[in-house]
């Protein structure tokens, strides 16, 4: 499996919302018009957690992280490694079929492109 | 709108040895002897994991053949866990139109018995694609809502351990809920972790049980005055905001507007706490609270009662127990016997005459809201 500090997200060409990956409509607007990107997996670390309880098929210990990567953009990310405990820094990769993130080393930088993207609402902060 | 609740039943929640038709059929028995076996012209279940995890279809078919209701007409609903109030929404919106006159909803779930990761994958199925490829739980997302919602409300902390308590004071009191020992405080915050900062007497209970409630045209006591239904984006991170539920601010919006009803109206309100947090969020969403007033209802001081209303008699989920598809319409049965005078130990005194119940489908992808009330009431 390739595996690439870069990660794809896509920009809804009507509205400007970026979001993860995903099939079907804006989830905002409803268009069906979409660009795909791939960005730096330059990220934050907005909350993780473990469970302890994952579904079959799934290994112990499982993480889970929300990231927001540099662009604004929220994804939901499998947690690779130790606890992040005192992590803000992360990198995101993608691995053909989810996000995974890390903490990020020291000098460890992006490989993708932040493209030019008008500011979009944050699902991080209470809406206006 | 010109129906009404006439009868209910529910079975005890927790670990039971029926099946899953078993189950619906014990809950719709109770609710068909609560008007003396009159003929029901439409049977509606509602069931979220039934084909996940028993193989049972054609649900419906099984549960009216169970009740000698061959002659009805029926249909299954499926909301995840919001199953048993999309159910009786379906019905209700039936019996209004004229089709039908009057109407058996039943909601049942058959959880126990399975291995916990093997449920956690079917839960798991309400989820989106990605969240589920990434071995997402409930748990694990309602862990990551909680922090968003705590980085906001920071000092709500304390008040989710105290949610718990309330749901264990008031199910102690209920005789069909699944855990009747009260808890302190402190046994919440030393019990496991499940998905912190959620720890195990945050989360509802895996559960068995079945409700039921009978309606028909007409109006009285339990008159549905408004049904409320939105749905949000699938995907949890592809939402404008992620430390509350969208989709409840607008079902509860539709069900208060059709009901010309406003929050501070409400004696009685059961809301959705599958996470205790959920409790706080569901509060503020359903305007009872301003933003991050949430925790304002739970503390050692103020336990669960503000004002005129009453949260959760029935000890909700964390109390009465979650069987997923079931809790829905359990939550609109007790506010139906409230608002008829017919909830015994768990009544609320002043009897009230206007009540709301909220439900949760996935993680707040379709959520409802049901308004109950005195038909003679503007």
């Amino acid at each position: 499996m390739t595996v690439s500090h870069e990660v794809p997200v896509q920009r809804c060409d009507a509205c400007g919302l970026v979001l993860a990956v995903r099939d079907g409509p804006c989830p905002q607007c409803g268009s069906r018009e979409r660009t795909r990107w791939t960005v730096s997996g330059t990220a934050r670390l907005s909350a993780w957690t473990e469970l302890s309880n994952p579904p079959e098929g799934f290994p112990r210990p499982h993480r889970l992280a929300l990231v927001e990567l540099a662009i604004g953009c929220p994804l939901l990310a499998v947690w690779d490694g130790e606890p992040p405990e005192g992590t803000d820094a992360v990198r995101v990769r993608w691995d053909g079929s989810v996000y995974r993130a890390h903490r990020a080393e020291p000098g460890e930088r992006g490989e993708g492109e932040s493209p030019e993207i008008d500011a979009r609402r944050s699902p991080f902060e209470p809406p206006r | 709108m010109n129906v009404h609740v006439i009868a209910t039943g529910q079975t005890p929640f927790g670990r039971r040895s029926d099946d899953l038709v078993s189950l619906a059929a014990e809950a719709g028995r109770q609710a068909l002897e609560g008007i003396g076996r009159r003929p029901v012209d439409l049977l509606v279940v509602g069931n979220m994991l039934g084909g996940a995890l028993d193989g049972e279809e054609n649900l419906t078919a099984a549960i009216a053949d169970r009740l000698a209701l061959e002659r009805a007409a029926g249909w299954r609903v499926d909301a995840a866990s919001a199953s048993g109030a999309a159910a009786f929404h379906s019905a209700v919106a039936a019996v209004a139109s004229g089709a039908f006159h009057r109407a058996l909803v039943i909601a049942a779930e058959k959880m126990t018995g399975v291995p916990n990761d093997r449920l956690s994958r079917a839960l798991a199925r309400s989820l989106s694609p990605l969240e589920r490829a990434s071995g997402a739980t409930m748990a694990g997302l309602a862990s990551l809502v909680t922090q968003r919602y705590l980085a906001r409300y920071p000092s709500a902390a304390s008040a989710i351990d105290w949610v718990t308590v309330h749901a264990r004071r008031r199910a102690a009191r209920n005789p069909t809920a699944q855990f009747r020992e009260a808890v302190t405080v402190e046994a919440v915050r030393e019990s496991r972790w499940v998905a912190p900062p959620l720890r195990l007497l945050h989360c509802s209970a895996v559960s068995d049980g079945a409700a039921a409630v009978v309606i028909e045209r007409g109006s009285g006591a339990a008159t549905v005055r408004g049904t409320g239904q939105a749905l949000d984006a699938w995907q949890w991170t592809d939402r404008a905001d992620l430390a509350t539920f969208e989709a409840t601010r607008e079902a509860s919006r539709r069900a208060l507007g059709m009901a010309h009803g406003r929050p501070r109206d409400l004696g009685v309100v059961e809301l959705h706490d599958a996470f205790a947090p959920f409790a706080l969020i569901d509060l503020e969403d359903l305007g009872l609270s301003a933003p991050g007033g949430g925790s304002e209802w739970f503390s050692e001081a103020s336990l669960g009662a503000r004002g005129a209303v009453v949260l959760n008699p029935s000890g909700g989920l964390l109390g009465r127990g979650h069987p997923v598809g079931a809790s829905g319409l359990a939550a609109i049965g007790e506010i139906a016997r409230q608002l008829l005078g017919e909830a015994g130990p768990t009544s609320v005194d002043p009897r009230p005459s206007l009540g709301l119940a909220h439900s949760i489908g996935g993680l707040g992808a379709h959520n409802f809201v049901t308004v109950l009330g005195d038909g003679g009431r503007r």
